[in-house]
């Protein structure tokens, strides 16, 4: 059970399971639940698993604008990016060994191209611009000739900043090189509509959007030329790309919560709308906060913020009982400032001392009010406990 | 990171944080510039009667020169050459990895040690004319 006071602000990381999600998931475990083999089309539990499996892509496709056979599942995005990265790159390497991608990508991608490195493929790194953004005209410019794959996220994990991948995707089949999207941020937060998004792969997951972890997606846009090799081996399970059995009540529960992301989208978008604002507003209210990204269109739930003149792990030590992230909460265990907010320019101090609030489907205006009010409490307190040294650190 | 119950309590207590006006102070700055700390503090008859500091760091660094203060105060200015960062990181618990913080901190009592006594020998100066 979590602690009743906790104000749960890190909806970017994780999201707790829907209801309704976790009772359809539920339904498939045990004796008289969805227990066959998704592959074991010869008896009814099989084809009762097939089944539920076919009617959770059809639910996914619908949220995507995709079609269900363009659609491969994964145990989250982390594969999923690498199916696409490594597994497009693979298996475009007779046309040529460049790729194109960003440094504020998640690590996800950034450390499936870091491998294709090793393996002697070149890599392109693009920066962002000075809120995040990646300059769709900075990918057209990097793209060659044996280009055989262009990666950019759509929402950055960090910020929020929303990329211009229509705009990127339209550069990119212009020159003929396949497009990837991470879009682990922007599924259930943005209208997707992939079917007329110039885009040919796209990877999501299901806890980010009030799914279970543990399961995920591929899209691979059914056109021609656009293929992966696939990274395992040992079964003709989703068209051969990901084999293994699938986990039938992972992708009922994924395919439950897209359904109730696109009932939600629209009148939740707007509320988190409100409700970022109202957060961004206060927390600006304290002198030396800077919005990461502020200047950038951004989703609902994301506001980033810097703190001048705190140390970061002191206002974190701060801030209970808010659940939020420093930086990117993929990126915490290794103790070093984010490598997107230094891309953004904010140097290791300000870096150090940035505050992810991701809000989420069961915020509330009053948590938002009382997360203020902690924060306001906390660099108030650490900037008097600094203020002997004179001014204000940089 | 987590944290002991002896530095959580200090850093939340921070009672000492502030300044002592027109006493003598301490300084220093880790070469990265991420940890800085002032000490001030007030003797009467050889013994410090008021210490107080500054800091910008994190938990740790806060909860080390809150320590430093509770032990010093009252005791003689010879006392704080004992305060070194040894001694904060085992009262703290401390990991290894922030001994050079826990430095920082010892060369600022160091320097604040300098400046007493400098302060002392200058009274006794004057006590002799």
């Amino acid at each position: 059970m979590n602690d009743a006071r906790t104000i749960y602000l890190d909806y970017a990381a994780t999201t707790p399971v829907d209801e309704a999600v976790a009772a359809a998931m539920a339904r498939c475990l045990g004796r008289d639940g969805v227990y066959g083999n998704a592959a074991s089309l010869m008896h009814e539990p099989g084809r009762r698993a097939a089944a539920a499996v076919d009617a959770a892509r059809t639910e996914l496709a619908a949220l995507l604008g995709a079609r269900p056979g363009e659609l491969v599942f994964t145990s989250g995005a982390t594969e999923a990016d690498n199916l696409a990265v490594i597994g497009a790159a693979r298996y475009f390497a007779d046309r040529g060994r460049h790729l194109v991608t960003t440094r504020i990508e998640h690590k996800a991608v950034l450390d499936a191209a870091r491998r294709l490195e090793r393996e002697g493929w070149e890599v392109t790194w693009l920066e962002p611009d000075g809120e995040g953004r990646i300059d769709p005209a900075s990918v057209a410019a990097a793209l060659r000739d044996d280009t055989v794959l262009a990666a950019v996220m759509w929402v950055n994990n960090e910020t929020g900043v929303v990329n211009d991948v229509e705009a990127i995707g339209r550069l990119c089949r212009a020159r003929g090189v396949p497009f990837h999207v991470d879009a682990a941020q922007a599924v259930g937060k943005l209208p997707i509509d992939l079917a007329r998004l110039p885009v040919d792969f796209l990877a999501l997951t299901a806890h980010k959007f009030y799914g279970p972890k543990g399961v995920g997606a591929l899209y691979i846009a059914d056109r021609p030329g656009v293929q992966v090799q696939p990274l395992l081996y040992g079964g003709g399970q989703e068209r051969g790309l990901r084999p293994g059995t699938l986990p039938v009540h992972q992708i009922v529960g994924l395919g439950a919560a897209a359904a109730r992301a696109r009932e939600e989208l629209p009148r939740e978008r707007a509320r988190l709308a409100e409700l970022r604002d109202r957060l961004t507003a206060g927390l600006t209210d304290v002198d030396g906060v800077l919005v990461n990204g502020g200047g950038a269109e951004r989703i609902p739930g994301i506001v980033n913020v810097s703190v001048a003149g705190v140390d970061g792990e002191s206002l974190f030590a701060s801030l209970e009982p808010l659940a939020v992230a420093s930086g990117s909460a993929c990126n915490t265990t290794s103790g070093e400032p984010s490598y997107v907010l230094r891309a953004l320019g904010r140097d290791d101090r300000l870096a150090g001392a940035s505050v992810r609030f991701s809000l989420g489907r069961y915020t509330t205006a009053d948590e938002v009010d009382r997360a203020v009010g902690i924060f306001t409490g906390a660099v108030g307190r650490l900037r008097r406990i600094a203020a002997p040294l004179g001014g204000r650190a940089a | 990171m987590n944290y002991g119950a002896e530095v959580l309590t200090l850093f939340r207590e921070a009672s000492h944080a502030g300044q002592v006006e027109g006493g003598a102070s301490g300084r220093a700055r880790g070469r990265t510039g991420g940890v800085e700390v002032v000490f001030s503090a007030g003797v009467a008859d050889g013994r410090i009667v008021r210490m107080r500091y500054g800091a910008l760091g994190c938990p740790w660094v806060i909860a080390a020169c809150e320590w430093a203060c509770r032990q010093a105060e009252g005791g003689p200015v010879a006392g704080l050459g004992a305060l070194d960062a040894a001694a904060m990181a085992g009262a703290l618990a401390a990991p290894a990895e922030k001994t050079g913080s826990l430095l920082v901190v010892e060369d600022a009592l160091a320097e604040l040690g300098r400046a007493l006594a400098a302060g002392e020998d200058a009274d006794d100066r004057c006590n002799d004319r």
